[in-house]
């Protein structure tokens, strides 16, 4: 099924990078490739294949005991979805298929105060504000982390998630940077997505640089996309200049397969392979080395010797240390998805579609 | 207070903030001046240059022409939730190097205090709460959170107490009351609320004061009243909730005006208007009609 729902959507800054890289490197060069690929539409997305995914997982999004724009799938902490708006359109988006809400002032404080309810005040201590992309909509998230000041003192850490600095630096300005201001109560990381060193460029190392300035903590969780950095000495360079930028490695996470997405994804033995590579090259300090991982239906699991368990058909059963019982007794909604099981032990174990080289 | 902010939005963007369904194409909006809505089309005077244009509308106008639409029940609410969010900008919550605040003031968080503010002994400010530029209060006063109190604004100005001596001359009485100011209060420029000699000067929750307006020493406004340019409320004034006046109308002091009514421009209250709603104009006002 075309994914026409999800049209191609670009800013005015991008569209000039790109102009830019292609007059300097060419078309075919992985500078220009490296951000052409993450946004621009591609007839390749219509092509019937194995990834399905309509939703990356279901964890009480508009469902449940849970309210609106709210995602539990860990103890501690909490996933809030103010707005599904974003400035430009991720090819390989995980909530493409959502529908586009926005959170009112009224049912931000309800956030809030689930957050500061019940068992929620010993547990909960740290929100990851994302979605859609927060920082379009800095007032409404000014007014979300001043309801969590007053209405949920547990909430200490706060993470939003965001790609703006490199989609259109220039809206990193004061009423974002508010933002991250004048609420001592809370710490504030920055979640972003670098894909590919192409990303970096004087303004967008400037937008980095000025909420820096704040005592914000960044870092970036990227995704290995096939043609954007599915090459050592590309992610050698992303590492390096994230690192230069004083942008955290996180995850590097496998591609989740979303319908529309097979020829962004590679195996994961090649993710494997690559991520051994930058672990263990000597190119890059351990300082500025990912974990690798993928987002399965029942969350992320990392992948460390012995992960994958068996091969079937495509399919990698994935080994979590997630148990049934604690997921159900912070988020009673929460449904074991067709595709996981539980093991002998309790733990949760997942099938995860792989890619292709 | 607010400044023109130049960003390119899509108008599927505004209808995914609204939470509401785009019909028609999904055009990039480089400036608010892009947008119409039944109101702004009644009041023409709207720049020109646009090829391209999204119209939020009830339905009460012609589509046709309009590149982009998104339907609502309340339009012209929902332009002023995307002009703040997307198209103005405000500057930085900071004490300005100018401003004057006594360091027996208790300062909330976020609040931003404009150039040349003088900010006195015993005065509270809540969260988020502005006070912008030329600003002066004086305590006691407590100010509620996200308040808004413009320009030249005095809080506490000395009421205008004056009893007469054995010797009929006039004598000022020290005024001494509290200013209570609630919640999300808007206090435009110019404007004065006075100080009593005891008794307490209350501006309730969500009141909006507009410019030039005059607040009498221990009068009490009530919770979401509005009170237009030129007003004047004279002192020992209870207004109830929901009270409107318009612009330059006068209320005698002493006077009681229960909720919801609404006063007519230019209008004189000299009596009680005890009962709630109602529409009263003239001079001295009379019940125009009922609620």
């Amino acid at each position: 099924m075309p994914v026409t729902h999800f049209p191609e959507k670009i800013t005015k800054f991008l569209r000039r990078r790109l102009v830019e890289l292609k007059e300097e490197h060419g078309e075919d060069s992985w500078q220009y490739r490296g951000i052409a690929l993450q946004y621009f539409r591609d007839p390749r997305e219509d092509v019937d294949a194995p990834e399905e995914n309509i939703k990356h997982y279901e964890a009480g999004v508009t469902a449940g005991e849970l309210p609106p724009g709210l995602e539990r799938l860990y103890r501690r902490s909490l996933v809030i979805e103010p707005t599904l708006v974003c400035i430009a359109h991720c090819r390989y988006c995980l909530r493409s298929n959502y529908a586009k809400h926005t959170l009112s002032e009224q049912q931000l404080v309800d956030v809030a105060r689930y957050c500061g309810s019940g068992a929620n005040q010993d547990f909960l201590n740290e929100v990851l504000i994302t979605g859609g992309d927060p920082l379009l909509i800095p007032n409404r998230i000014e007014f979300l982390l001043n309801a969590l000041i007053e209405q949920a003192p547990n909430i200490r850490i706060v993470r939003l998630a965001t790609r703006i600095p490199t989609q259109d630096p220039d809206r990193i300005d004061q009423d974002v940077l508010r933002v991250f201001q004048n609420k001592p109560s809370l710490r504030f990381e920055m979640a972003t997505q670098v894909n590919s060193p192409a990303e970096f460029c004087p303004e967008t190392e400037e937008a980095f640089r000025k909420v820096r300035a704040l005592g914000v903590k960044i870092y970036s969780q990227n995704v290995l996309l096939k043609g954007v950095n599915d090459d050592s000495a590309v992610l050698v360079d992303l590492y390096d200049r994230m690192r230069l930028n004083d942008i955290e490695a996180h995850y590097l996470f496998h591609s989740v397969p979303m319908r529309g997405t097979h020829h962004l994804r590679t195996s994961v033995d090649t993710g494997l392979k690559l991520a051994n590579g930058l672990t263990s090259c000597g190119r890059i300090s351990g300082r500025a080395k990912p974990m690798f991982a993928a987002m399965t239906d029942i969350g992320k699991i990392t992948f460390y010797q012995g992960t994958i368990v068996d091969r079937r058909d495509g399919k990698l059963l994935l080994q979590s240390e997630y148990r049934l019982e604690d997921r159900l007794a912070w988020n009673p909604s929460w449904d074991l998805p067709e595709s996981a099981q539980v093991d002998s032990e309790g733990r949760l174990q997942v099938w995860y579609l792989d890619g292709a080289d | 207070m607010y400044q023109l902010k130049q960003r390119e939005l899509w108008a599927s963007d505004v209808a995914g903030y609204l939470n509401r369904e785009l019909s028609g194409e999904d055009l990039a909006l480089e400036s608010p001046y892009a947008i119409r809505t039944p109101v702004l089309l009644k009041q023409g005077g709207i720049p020109d240059g646009f090829d391209k244009l999204l119209l939020i509308t009830d339905g009460s106008v012609v589509e046709e022409g309009f590149a982009a639409v998104i339907r609502s029940a309340s339009p012209e609410l929902d332009l002023a939730r995307v002009l703040l969010e997307f198209f103005a900008s405000m500057p930085a919550h900071t004490v300005h190097p100018t401003a004057v605040v006594s360091e027996h003031a208790m300062i909330g968080r976020n609040v931003g205090i404009g150039a040349h503010s003088v900010i006195g002994d015993g005065v509270e400010i809540g969260d988020n709460t502005r006070i912008e530029n030329n600003v002066v209060i004086h305590g006691p006063a407590r100010i509620g959170e996200s308040c808004v109190i413009k320009d030249g604004a005095v809080i506490g100005s000395e009421g205008y107490g004056f009893v007469a001596d054995e010797d009929g001359k006039l004598f000022h009485a020290p005024q001494l009351g509290l200013i209570r100011i609630g919640d999300r209060v808007w206090i435009g420029a110019n404007s004065t609320v006075e100080r009593a000699m005891i008794k307490e000067t209350t501006i309730e929750d969500d009141a909006k004061i507009d410019d030039l307006v005059h607040i009498g020493n221990g009068s009490t406004i009530g919770p979401r009243s509005r009170l237009t340019a030129g007003t004047v409320i004279s002192f020992d004034v209870w207004l109830g909730a929901d009270v409107q006046v318009a612009p330059s109308a006068t209320v005698r002091h002493s006077v009681t005006v229960a909720d919801g009514i609404v006063i007519g421009q230019g209008a004189v209250v000299v009596t009680d208007l005890p009962e709630p709603g109602g529409v009263y104009v003239g001079v001295p006002a009379r019940l125009l009609r009922k609620a």
